[in-house]
């Protein structure tokens, strides 16, 4: 039992200690500066291996050369923010100021009552206040020093002593909370953060093409209809606004219908639809030789890629069960020297070519018309727009911004309203009044001038020092 | 309006140009007095008013260009310049009100000048030259919170720099014409504690932004990491002053040491990718 007993007490020294907390902020500091000067793995690329061996191969070796790529791979530094020893710190963080929060309460608790009265009193006997002599008779000074003490808005509490009286003010007594306030935030940020993870849904790319309908799939029930989409640009060519009329629908019924922009999602219950990214899209219709249609409908062009210093945009058709896979490469504008304005490309494969399929052919393919290839015709109707989404329920949310209003609460607790307690006794003497008094807190500049206009109030002189009466850590 | 633009840019240039000059006069007039304290008096007064002039014109430059362009000057290196330069001088101006430390306003004016330089090199010295809005960017009230409470922050945040490197020249009283070191320490604190939660507030506006614009709060962007890590720092300096008790040359290093990361967050534009890697030029 000893044994437990002695290795909770060291647990608990370790993790109020505030060194401990400093070096863990530190080290924090030092990994996340790794993760900001080094280049991360794109977070759709950490779920397939084969395309974060591509990524080592393409972006990082060639950047920092294959040793360095390795030791910073094993180390985890190119998903910093993902890695162990990132979560390692933070968990570490995050139970060190649950530990300190929980320490403290009780002296939290006790600093907010005040210091009791006759506490107070052995205070001033024990010759550790700031003593003064003024010719201001006893009652003028304790209406001075009451209306000082008023005016600054202390709460004053007061006991009458054989010798004169004592006043025991404070101000700001919930102050000390603010902190308390800090290190709650953070751990209800790490709760909302966890909370999102463990029960939000999101997607990055739910694309829809104009005129199309798309399920959201599991959970939801509900289907997204892109009704049109509008981009407007500037005169240099980039997107000025871009912009998605869409209805949600659910069982055949739109049940909401908005337009949605950057900066203005739409919500449908807790799912917030973000406008994210746009691009060109074609109808197409496939027939075979027999004059049946094996596909008719909308192809987004959503997978750009560049040749020669020209990008351009794709997609992909699998009609493998027919003897091809077809990319669908669309023009990067009228100038485009490859694919003409008002064209599309097609390029057939045996099968994908991330699964070994072997060129076959390919053709240009003016919009409107029809071309055949292996006995299957191919019949581009119209190139359109399609609108690319991100969907996002954060179950988690209200706490963050609960985090983010408590933080800042506290902060302004801890840094625009200090603690003050002063205890001040004013005994009566032939010659005037006696007067001892003493500031309980922190030193700190502003205590000292409060003190220093303490003094010139009851008529004493001399340097003030606040006396330091909070425990050591 | 492109005209109200290059004046009143070329005008704040310049009268940050004659501050620093005054400046060295000043300084030349108290190292020569030693400890007379009607050293300079003129050359101060003529400071104090130039700094009030360089803030009225920095302000002037904000507007017209506001006006230009229809957004606060927030979209670009060259407009985070200017307002960081903003914060700069009107917080230096708001320190000397209550410190009455000259050489400590003045001094961060001369980081303001070097923003100012930086500015006009950024736009080719070509300062009406601006660039259109991005989508994300088109949100006035977080844009110009989010980035005003920037401009404030690291406006603080200069100034404790600047009072830090004093303090760190004179943390054993060997120069009698600067502010005494314990002065300097307090306003090195103050400037944290005003910093600080505008800092804090810098990241929560950007996260509720871009919890509007991408439907993430936090997305690890470097720029805002960069931030985090600031807030790293400056969360260090206050835990191991208020809780620890470090105070004088290991809280003046500290800071100097926080600033460099502000230096860095600010500039991450030209070497980050991502989110905030939308315009370096003007």
């Amino acid at each position: 039992m000893n044994y437990i007993k002695s290795a909770f007490n060291w647990f608990v020294r370790l993790f109020s200690s505030v060194r401990f907390a400093l070096w863990i902020i530190l080290l924090l500091a030092i990994v996340s500066l790794a993760g900001t000067l080094l280049r991360q793995i794109p977070a759709q690329l950490l779920g397939d291996p084969a395309l974060k061996q591509a990524w080592m191969e393409q972006v990082a070796q060639p950047h920092y050369g294959s040793f360095w790529s390795a030791v910073f791979n094993g180390l985890g530094l190119f998903d910093v923010f993902h890695s162990a020893i990132f979560l390692i710190l933070g968990s570490l963080l995050i139970i060190a100021i649950a530990v300190c929060s929980l320490k403290r309460m009780p002296s939290l608790i006790k600093t907010s009552r005040g210091v009791d009265l006759e506490s107070a009193t052995r205070l001033l006997e024990k010759g550790s206040a700031t003593r003064s002599s003024s010719k201001i008779p006893a009652p003028e000074n304790v209406a001075n020093v009451r209306g000082f003490l008023t005016k600054r808005g202390y709460r004053i509490r007061t006991q009458e002593t054989p010798e004169g009286k004592v006043f025991v003010a404070d101000k700001n007594r919930f102050a000390p909370w603010g902190t308390y306030a800090i290190h709650l935030s953070l751990i209800l940020l790490t709760a909302g953060y966890l909370v999102g993870s463990a029960k939000g849904y999101s997607n990055d790319a739910f694309i829809v093409t104009e005129g199309e309908t798309r399920a959201i799939g599991s959970p939801y029930d509900a289907s997204i209809k892109l009704v049109d989409f509008q981009a407007d640009f500037y005169e240099d060519g980039s997107p000025k606004d871009y912009r998605s009329d869409v209805q949600i629908i659910v069982a055949g019924q739109i049940v909401k219908e908005g337009t949605i922009r950057v900066n203005y999602p739409l919500s449908y219950g807790n799912l917030n639809i973000y406008q994210s990214f746009y691009g060109p899209a074609i109808t197409l219709g496939v027939s075979d030789s027999n004059g049946n249609q094996i596909f008719n409908g909308f192809i987004d062009l959503s997978d750009p890629f560049t040749v020669e210093g020209i990008t351009r945009n794709s997609g992909t058709i699998d009609l493998t069960a027919n003897g091809v896979f077809v990319f669908v490469i669309s023009s990067a504008g009228p100038g485009d020297p490859i694919v003409p304005d008002g064209s599309v490309r097609l390029e057939f494969y045996t099968a994908s070519p991330d699964t070994g399929g072997e060129f076959l052919d390919s053709m240009d393919i003016q919009i409107g018309s029809t071309t055949e290839f292996q006995g299957l015709e191919f019949s581009p109707s119209a190139l359109i727009e399609f609108s690319g989404f991100q969907l996002r329920e954060d179950p988690g949310l209200n706490l963050i911004w609960a985090s983010f209003i408590l933080f800042m609460l506290g902060l302004g607790l801890v840094f625009y309203f200090p603690h003050r307690q002063m205890v001040v006794g004013i005994y009566s003497d032939p010659k005037g009044s006696r007067t001892a008094y003493h500031i309980l807190g922190k030193k700190n500049q502003a205590a000292v001038d409060e003190m220093e206009t303490f003094a010139k109030v009851i008529g004493a002189t001399g340097q003030i020092q606040p006396k330091n009466t909070e425990r050591k850590k | 309006m492109d005209a109200m633009q290059a004046i009143f840019f070329w005008a704040s240039l310049l009268s940050l140009g004659l501050i620093t000059i005054g400046l060295i006069v000043y300084i030349a007039n108290l190292a020569a007095a030693r400890k007379n304290q009607d050293a300079g008096k003129t050359v101060r007064q003529i400071l104090v008013f130039m700094m009030w002039l360089a803030f009225a014109l920095l302000s002037g430059a904000i507007a017209a260009r506001w006006v230009a362009t229809g957004h606060g000057p927030f979209s670009s290196m060259f407009e985070f310049a200017l307002a960081f330069a903003w914060g700069i001088v009107g917080l230096g101006i708001l320190y000397w009100m209550r410190y009455k430390t000259l050489l400590v306003s003045g001094a961060s004016s001369i980081l303001a000048l070097a923003l100012i330089v930086f500015a006009a090199f950024s736009t080719g010295f070509n300062p009406t030259q601006s660039s259109e809005l991005v989508p994300a960017l088109q949100q006035n009230f977080l844009l110009s919170t989010h980035v005003a409470a920037a401009a404030l922050s690291y406006g603080a945040f200069a100034i404790g720099f600047v009072t830090s490197i004093m303090f760190l020249m004179q943390r054993k009283r060997i120069i009698p014409w600067m502010p005494p070191p314990d002065k300097l320490d307090r306003i090195s604190y103050n400037t944290v504690i005003v910093g600080f939660p505008l800092l804090t507030l810098v990241i929560i506006l950007g996260a509720l932004w871009a919890h509007v614009a991408w439907g993430r709060y936090w997305s690890w962007d470097p720029k805002e990491t960069a931030a985090l890590v600031t807030w790293f720092f400056y969360a260090a300096y206050l835990h191991t002053r208020v809780v620890v008790g470090w105070q004088g040359a290991r809280s003046a290093a500290l800071l100097v040491v926080a600033f460099l990361a502000v230096v860095f967050t600010f500039f991450g534009n030209y070497f980050f990718s991502g989110l905030h890697a939308f315009e370096t030029g003007g």
